[in-house]
């Protein structure tokens, strides 16, 4: 797991830099001093400790989550998840960037890799945000003797941690936001529908998806919750009756034409977030009952029948 | 152009081109000795020779004091290898294209040996431009070899897609063995 490498004895370290966007995305290295290193390692010590000490952690990471600043999230480490994350840690080697000093600005993210003395392998991956806008107000200054000067050029900001670490086996996640837009996650679970739908509805065959597949391949909501069901294996042993009996109680209407049922296109939201268990009733108060959606939500531990 | 643009362009890189002028210097070395051992009858011996010495001494000196230092350093970089090729053979050709047409210029006259400098500026900034700064006698003196590493193929699509040079003490690399080596140049690394 993410203790396997010994950060104390890392034998081969880099740094690159991530430059534009989509298919038109490249990855460069830069070369570094010995300080840089070891601000670099101090960084992934920092993120493997937060990630640690969070309470709770690790959870699997859900697309379709509304997710808070700072959790432990974890992913698998596959091309599946993410083609970008699976590439910065296979990569074999990098070319150098051909001049830094230029591409500063254009940079979107940043990442680490290094190796410790038996070959464990751990990146630390961060969204360069923060000293792009640096670069760009010109004001920063520094303490020469007793006076201040303004530090002139490209500037670099190294941060405290990493948005996320990649080891082996896993996508570990501290900021979840950050790491959905260093991954373009949202255009890879758009690509990802087809495959995600096909999987769902190998599981309620009696379901026409057509209309789902429509919305889940040009709406990113609904292919979060696509991707979110078919990762969580929501979709399996579903009992008909019940689903049947969950859609009236949300509103979802159903058209059963020689036994294919089919989803008014208007609810497959609602449909979906049922299947997503984000849909649920409450019947505390006097008159009908209320139904909410669940933005963010964790199974509850199972409750004992009593004796 | 942006004013962040000509700054940089006005910084590129000066380290790099340093070690970059130092290693083609370096690699002319053993035309500067023959031409030492040689002299000219329009210099006398004791400053041809100071000015050869020169050439020879100090970019090899600066070169080993960068290996040497690179060699201290704890850590490296990973090189991911996938097929190489020998390029040991190459300073046999560089030393016989290089010496022998120069080492039998007639440099006793102001006219040759100004046409015979030119040239060797012309050589020098074309080696600079095609990165064959890597060919250097003394890395063979002190048993390095050197590879040409072809990029790993099975790697992913950020892999590089360059050539690399290699220097090492290895007699032989195996195909996807990671490396732990220093970076010396653009594209130029050393295993020590």
């Amino acid at each position: 797991m993410l203790g396997d490498i010994d950060l104390s004895a890392v034998r081969s370290i880099e740094l690159g830099v991530a430059i534009g966007r989509g298919s038109g995305l490249e990855i460069r290295s830069v070369p570094i001093d010995q300080r840089v290193e070891d601000s670099l390692i101090e960084m992934l010590e920092a993120t493997r400790t937060t990630l640690l000490s969070i309470e709770d952690g690790p959870k699997q990471f859900e697309a379709s989550e509304k997710h808070s600043g700072i959790d432990y999230l974890l992913l698998p480490n596959t091309e599946d998840t993410s083609v970008i994350a699976f590439s910065c840690f296979s990569a074999g080697t990098i070319d150098p960037l051909p001049d830094a000093k230029l591409s500063l600005p254009s940079i979107r993210f940043y990442f680490t890799r290094v190796f410790d003395k038996d070959g464990n392998l751990l990146v630390g991956v961060k969204q360069a945000a923060f000293f792009k806008s640096i670069v760009r107000t010109k004001g920063l200054m520094r303490f020469f003797d007793d006076s201040l000067r303004l530090i002139e050029g490209p500037l670099f900001q190294l941060d405290h941690d990493f948005d996320f670490l990649i080891n082996s086996e896993y996508l570990h996640i501290l900021r979840p936001r950050q790491f959905i837009q260093v991954c373009e996650l949202q255009k890879e679970l758009l690509r990802a529908a087809p495959k995600n739908v096909a999987e769902i509805s190998q599981h309620l065959p009696m379901f026409d998806f057509s209309g789902v597949l429509a919305a889940a391949s040009s709406k990113s909501t609904i292919a979060n919750l696509v991707a979110s069901i078919n990762a969580q294996g929501f979709m399996k042993g579903i009992n008909l009756d019940k689903l049947r009996i969950r859609c009236a109680a949300s509103g979802v209407a159903f058209n059963e034409v020689n036994g294919v049922i089919s989803i008014d296109n208007d609810h497959i939201a609602t449909f979906l977030e049922i299947l997503d268990r984000r849909r649920y009733e409450f019947d505390l108060a006097e008159g009908d009952s209320e139904n909410w959606v669940a933005g963010s939500r964790k199974r509850a531990p199972k409750i004992m029948a009593s004796q | 152009m942006s004013e962040s643009q000509r700054h940089a362009d006005r910084l590129e890189k000066p380290d790099l081109l340093l070690i970059r002028t130092m290693m083609v210097l370096g690699g002319m070395s053993p035309l500067f000795l023959l031409w030492a051992i040689r002299g000219t009858s329009i210099i006398s011996d004791g400053a041809f020779l100071a000015i050869c010495g020169c050439l020879i001494v100090i970019p090899n000196l600066l070169l080993g004091i960068k290996i040497s230092s690179l060699s201290r350093r704890p850590r490296g970089v990973p090189l991911i290898i996938g097929t190489t090729e020998d390029r040991r053979q190459d300073i046999l050709v560089y030393l016989f294209a290089m010496l022998l047409p120069f080492y039998s210029v007639d440099l006793d006259s102001w006219r040759n040996m100004i046409a015979t400098t030119v040239a060797i500026i012309f050589i020098f900034y074309i080696f600079l431009t095609l990165n064959l700064h890597y060919m250097n006698i003394f890395f063979s003196l002190f048993r390095f070899r050197i590879f040409a590493v072809f990029p790993a193929e099975n790697a992913s699509s950020f892999t590089s897609k360059e050539t690399v040079i290699l220097i090492t003490r290895r007699k032989r690399l195996h195909r996807n063995d990671r490396m732990n080596v220093k970076r010396l140049t653009n594209g130029i690394y050393v295993e020590v």
